[in-house]
C-alpha cells in the first residue's frame, strides 16, 4: 500500500506547483498499483498463469521502487519550497 | 467466453529476455492448465488501464527549476533527479512500457489459445451440384445449366484468386501475427477449394497409384490434394517438361559396397503404397515407381558432437549449400557413439529447396502438399531409406530435427506405423513447420518451434494439437520483420532453439532432457560421425 502524502510545516500556506505535480504523480502511481493488484489471474491456472503472476508481481515491485523515489522527490521539493520562502523573506538559506 | 479444461492442456511461459523483447508461449505438454480466454481479455484491459495511469503519473512528475532560481541554487540538481525518476531503467516510462508489453503478451496469448481451440473440421459433405456436374452427362444437361456450370467453374478460380489476394493483403496490413493471419486464410481457402477436384467427390483420390481416403481429412488436407495436379501441370514448365517419379537415395560420403545403389532395395523400406516393400523374387523393386532404394553403409566423417538443439539446426545451412550445388535433396544423419559403445542418432532434414513438383529434387512443393495431406512423399521415402542405409538398428534412440518441410517429413516419419517398428524415434524437433494436421503417436515426443510472425507455420490451417506429447513453443516479439517471410528463415529458429534451455516450463525441460539423451549429447567421451545422403527422384 502507498503511504499517505506527508504534510510539512513549511507547506502550511499552500502547495507549490512543483509539489502539486509530485503529489499528483504519487496519487496516480497508487491508482496504477491498485489496478495492477486486480490483474492477478483467478480462474487461469498452470505454468503460464504462474509465469504471468510472477510478471505482475515484478511490475508491482517496480512500481513500489518508483513510489519510494517519488516520496524522496517530494521531500526534496518541500526543502526547495522552504528555502525559496526564506530567500523571498530576505533571509539566508 | 471459452474455457479450455482438457488435462493436460496448455501452458504459457513469459520470458523477459533483456534487450531482446522476445515472448514465448508454450502449448501442450504435461502441465495441467485451465484457461478462460475471457479472463485473459479482462486482465489485459486492466493492464492497459494501469499503463495509461502510469503514463499520466510520468507526465506529472515534473518540477520547474526556474521557479526556484536564484534563491535555491541546487534546483537544477533536484530537477535532474526528478527527471531521472521518469527515464531510468527502474523509472516510470519503463514501467509503463513493461505493463504494455505484458498486456501485448497476454493478447498474443489469448489469440494463440483461441486458435488452439479451433479444431479443423473433418466433415466430408461435397455440395450436391458438384456431384451433379461431375457425374451427369454433359449432353443431357440443358444449355442454361451447362452455362451455369461454366460460370461456377470460373467463379471457383475467382474465389481462389480472391482468397490469395486477401491473404497477401492481410499478411501485409493486419495487426494480427502473420502465423494467425495465414492460418485463418488458409482455413477459409481450404473450405472453398476442398471439392474443386471432381475425382475427390466420391471420398477417395488416387495419388501416384495409391488410393487415398479423403473422408477423414481436414478441408486444408483435401485442398492440398486438389492443388497437387495444378502444381504438377505448372511444374512441367519449371522442370522443362521432365516428369520424374522414382526416388533414389545415394551415399555421398564414405565407401560404398555396390556400384549402383539402386540395385539394393531394402526389405522394409517404405513405398508410396504404404506397405513394406519386399524384395521381389529374382529381381529388384528399386526402379519401380514410388519405391525408395538404399545403399547399406555406416562409415561417415567425424564432426563435433552437437550439444544443443540450435547446434543441430545450425548444421542445415551447410547442407543447403551442398543441395544448391548438386540440385538434389539431401539429409544428414549424425551417429554419436558413447564411451560404452552405445549409439545415438540424429537425423537432420532441411526445408523446401524447389518450388515446383516432380523434379529431380524431392524437397519441393509436391512433398509439402503430400505431407500436409498426410500422404507419403518421395522425400519421406528417401529419408526412411537413408535411415536404413545409415545402419540405425532397432531400439537405438533417434532424434529427428527438421526446418520447415524437414519438420513435416520428420513428423510424418515419426508417425509412420511401418517405421515405428523399424526405428525408435524418440523425439522430433520441428522448426517453422506447419504440422497442425499431423497426429503424433504415443512414444514420440514432438516439440514444434513456431514464430508468430512466420506465415508458413499457418499453412496447415490448424493450430497444433495441444497434446501431452506435442509441445508447441511459439516465439514472438523482437524487431518487426523487414519482409514477409523473414521470420521463416533458419536464424530465427536457431535463436528460438537457444531459448529452450532457459524456459522455466517443466514440459519443455523434460523434452530437452529426452532429446539430448536421444542425441547422445550430454555424455562425455562421445564421438560423432556425419553421413550425408543425397536424395533424388529419377
Amino acid at each position: 500500500m502507498s503511504d499517505p502524502p506527508i504534510c510539512y510545516p513549511a507547506q502550511a500556506t499552500g502547495v507549490s506547483a512543483s509539489r502539486a505535480n509530485i503529489l499528483a504523480a504519487i496519487d496516480l502511481l497508487g491508482d496504477a498499483q491498485a489496478q495492477l493488484r486486480t490483474a492477478f489471474p483467478s480462474g487461469w491456472t498452470g505454468t503460464g498463469a504462474n509465469a504471468y503472476t510472477t510478471a505482475v508481481l515484478g511490475l508491482l515491485h517496480h512500481a513500489q521502487g518508483i513510489d519510494r523515489a517519488l516520496r524522496m522527490a517530494d521531500r526534496t521539493v518541500v526543502r526547495m519550497d522552504a528555502e525559496l520562502e526564506v530567500y523571498r523573506a530576505g533571509g539566508t538559506v | 467466453m471459452s474455457t479450455l479444461t482438457r488435462e493436460p492442456d496448455v501452458g504459457w511461459t513469459f520470458t523477459g529476455w533483456p534487450g531482446r523483447g522476445l515472448r514465448v508461449t508454450v502449448t501442450g505438454g504435461r502441465t495441467p492448465t485451465s484457461v478462460d480466454t475471457a479472463e485473459l481479455v479482462a486482465l489485459g484491459e486492466r493492464l492497459r488501464v494501469a499503463a495509461d495511469v502510469v503514463s499520466a503519473a510520468d507526465a506529472s512528475t515534473v518540477i520547474n527549476p526556474l521557479e526556484y532560481l536564484p534563491g535555491v541554487p541546487w534546483a537544477w540538481t533536484a530537477f535532474e533527479e526528478v527527471q531521472d525518476i521518469r527515464i531510468r531503467a527502474t523509472g516510470l516510462q519503463n514501467l509503463a512500457r513493461r505493463i504494455q508489453d505484458l498486456a501485448a503478451d497476454l493478447e498474443l496469448q489469448r489469440l494463440w489459445y483461441e486458435e488452439a481451440e479451433v479444431r479443423a473440421s473433418t466433415v466430408f459433405r461435397p455440395p450436391v451440384w458438384r456431384n451433379v456436374v461431375a457425374h451427369a452427362p454433359k449432353r443431357l444437361l440443358p444449355a442454361r445449366i451447362r452455362q451455369a456450370i461454366t460460370a461456377a467453374r470460373a467463379s471457383d478460380a475467382l474465389r481462389v484468386g480472391g482468397h490469395l489476394a486477401a491473404t497477401y493483403d492481410g499478411l501485409n496490413s493486419s495487426p494480427l501475427p502473420d502465423a494467425i493471419v495465414a492460418q485463418r486464410h488458409v482455413r477459409a481457402l481450404g473450405e472453398e477449394m476442398q471439392y474443386m477436384d471432381k475425382d475427390l467427390l466420391d471420398g477417395s483420390v488416387e495419388v501416384d497409384g495409391q488410393r487415398v481416403d479423403v473422408r477423414e481429412m481436414t478441408a486444408v488436407q483435401r485442398s492440398a490434394l486438389v492443388a497437387l495436379p495444378w502444381l504438377a501441370r505448372a511444374s512441367v514448365v519449371g522442370n522443362r517438361g521432365l516428369p520424374l517419379t522414382t526416388v533414389v537415395t545415394a551415399m555421398r560420403r564414405g565407401p560404398t559396397t555396390a556400384a549402383d545403389p539402386t540395385a539394393l532395395p531394402i526389405p522394409g523400406g517404405l513405398s508410396r503404397r504404404g506397405v513394406v516393400s519386399p524384395v521381389p523374387p529374382g529381381g529388384s523393386a528399386a526402379r519401380a515407381p514410388g519405391v525408395a532404394s538404399a545403399l547399406a553403409t555406416t562409415v561417415g566423417r567425424r564432426v563435433p558432437t552437437p550439444r544443443s538443439e540450435s547446434d543441430v539446426l545450425g548444421r542445415i545451412p551447410a547442407l543447403e549449400e551442398e543441395i544448391g550445388r548438386r540440385g538434389t535433396g539431401a539429409v544428414e544423419i549424425l551417429r554419436t557413439t558413447d564411451a560404452e559403445g552405445g549409439r545415438h542418432w540424429t537425423v537432420v532434414i532441411p526445408g523446401t529447396q524447389d518450388v515446383w513438383a516432380d523434379g529431380e529434387n524431392p524437397m519441393d512443393n509436391e512433398t509439402n502438399l503430400l505431407t500436409i495431406a498426410g500422404v507419403r512423399s518421395d522425400m519421406t521415402i528417401g529419408v526412411a531409406a537413408a535411415m536404413h542405409q545409415a545402419g540405425i538398428a532397432r531400439g537405438e534412440p533417434v532424434a529427428m530435427v527438421g526446418h520447415s518441410q524437414g519438420g513435416l517429413v520428420a513428423t510424418q516419419l515419426a508417425a509412420d506405423p511401418v517405421l515405428k517398428r523399424e526405428f525408435r524415434i524418440s523425439t522430433v524437433l520441428t522448426a517453422g513447420s506447419p504440422v497442425g494436421t499431423m497426429t503424433i503417436p504415443p512414444g514420440v515426443e514432438v516439440l514444434s518451434l513456431e514464430h508468430v510472425q512466420d506465415p508458413v507455420v499457418g499453412l496447415d490451417g490448424a493450430a497444433n494439437t495441444a497434446a501431452p506429447n506435442h509441445l508447441t513453443v511459439a516465439v514472438g516479439g523482437g524487431a518487426e520483420p523487414a519482409s514477409l517471410g523473414e521470420r521463416h528463415r533458419l536464424p530465427t529458429y536457431t535463436g528460438a532453439a537457444d531459448l529452450l534451455e532457459g524456459l522455466e516450463d517443466p514440459s519443455v525441460q523434460q523434452w530437452v532432457a529426452r532429446n539430448r539423451e536421444a542425441m547422445g549429447a550430454p555424455a562425455e567421451g562421445v564421438r560423432t560421425d556425419s553421413m550425408v545422403f543425397e536424395i533424388r527422384r529419377r
